[in-house]
């Protein structure tokens, strides 16, 4: 055997373990796991945030009601007024809340024993995309009707008529069936894949700095515990550009349900 | 977005976005429907061949839709 087949023999890799939890606790037959309680708890936060900073607004804000409006105006300028313009603030609670929501859940991966990112099970994300593609419908169908957001979803204008034919099958399919799923998806597959790679690099300094100490197998150890450092900063700027993407793609969705794409 | 120093307006933005999360979902849509077609072809003429070629069909009208609506 080569050298580092000998170095790295009991060495066990993480893998989808990782994301599987066995149930806490029991609420009758619906068991709750830890990917649950974190979800809960972020949404303790965030509504615990915002009443704090909001419940008794002042007109000249102090302290938390300070950052309750930075953190508000962010969302508004930066996710809802490119695309919903004067719409904007009617949106704005559904958006902030969705923002926090994704942000702090994807934080979780970083906070000591909380340590998961919610959205890496895909079932999050899911209901998330679901709720604003449904928000999608609705609205669509109320300012487009049925037939008027059929066609101009599926009918980009200025195209030569033959071109029709195969443009309205592929735009059906991608605009009420990939555009949810590419949502979700996106934000769920980044933070599985981040989660993973911290994961694998911190158990590599674990296992070549305590587990199994070796002369040849300590740099290694040492690559693992560096690159555990720098993953966890870039995970921390990647967590907070999917929940700005996230609630980008909700607000032009929801956009594009209020107007026709033209 | 336009690079002039003029705020863009929200129908620019929505074109922008527009543009650039609908062509990789135009994509993988030609190839999704054509494809099946090719795929339930194959299966009703017993013709695996059809699969594929709707496969490539499909990508290549995508490929000149979005051509066609964003690359002129």
């Amino acid at each position: 055997m080569s050298a580092p087949h000998v170095l790295a023999k009991d060495f066990e890799a993480p893998g989808l373990w990782l994301f599987q939890w066995k149930p806490l606790f029991h609420i009758g037959s619906f068991a709750v796991a830890k990917p649950m309680v974190l979800s809960l708890l972020v949404m303790v936060i965030v509504v615990g945030f915002f009443w704090a900073a909001f419940a008794k607004p002042k007109l000249v804000p102090r302290g938390v009601q300070n950052l309750g409006e930075v953190a508000y105006i962010f969302v508004r300028d930066e996710m809802g007024r490119p695309f919903l313009g004067k719409d904007t603030e009617k949106w704005l609670r559904l958006l902030v809340p969705l923002f926090f929501f994704v942000w702090i859940g994807n934080l979780m991966s970083v906070i000591p024993v909380a340590q998961f990112p919610v959205n890496s099970r895909i079932a999050f994300p899911m209901v998330l995309a679901v709720l604003i593609y449904l928000t999608f419908w609705v609205v669509g169908v109320k300012n487009q009707g049925f037939f008027g957001l059929l066609k101009n979803s599926t009918m980009p204008p200025d195209l030569p008529a033959a071109l029709y034919l195969i443009v309205v099958p592929i735009e059906f399919v991608s605009v009420f069936f990939i555009r949810p799923f590419t949502h979700a998806v996106r934000l769920f597959a980044n933070m599985f894949a981040g989660h993973i790679l911290i994961a694998l690099f911190a158990t590599v300094g674990f296992h070549f700095l305590w587990e199994k100490v070796t002369p040849q197998g300590f740099g290694v150890g040492v690559l693992g515990v560096v690159l555990t450092i720098a993953m966890t900063a870039f995970e921390l700027f990647i967590q907070a550009v999917q929940a700005y993407v996230f609630t980008l793609l909700a607000a032009f969705y929801i956009s594009a349900g209020l107007h026709a794409d033209h | 977005m336009t690079g002039n120093g003029r705020q863009p307006s929200e129908a620019e933005n929505r074109k922008f976005a527009n543009d650039v999360s609908a062509a990789p979902a135009t994509i993988v849509g030609g190839m999704l429907v054509y494809g099946g077609a090719g795929w339930l072809l194959a299966r009703w003429l017993h013709l695996s061949a059809l699969f594929p070629i709707g496969l490539v069909f499909g990508l290549v009208l995508a490929g000149y839709l979005v051509y066609a609506r964003y690359g002129r």
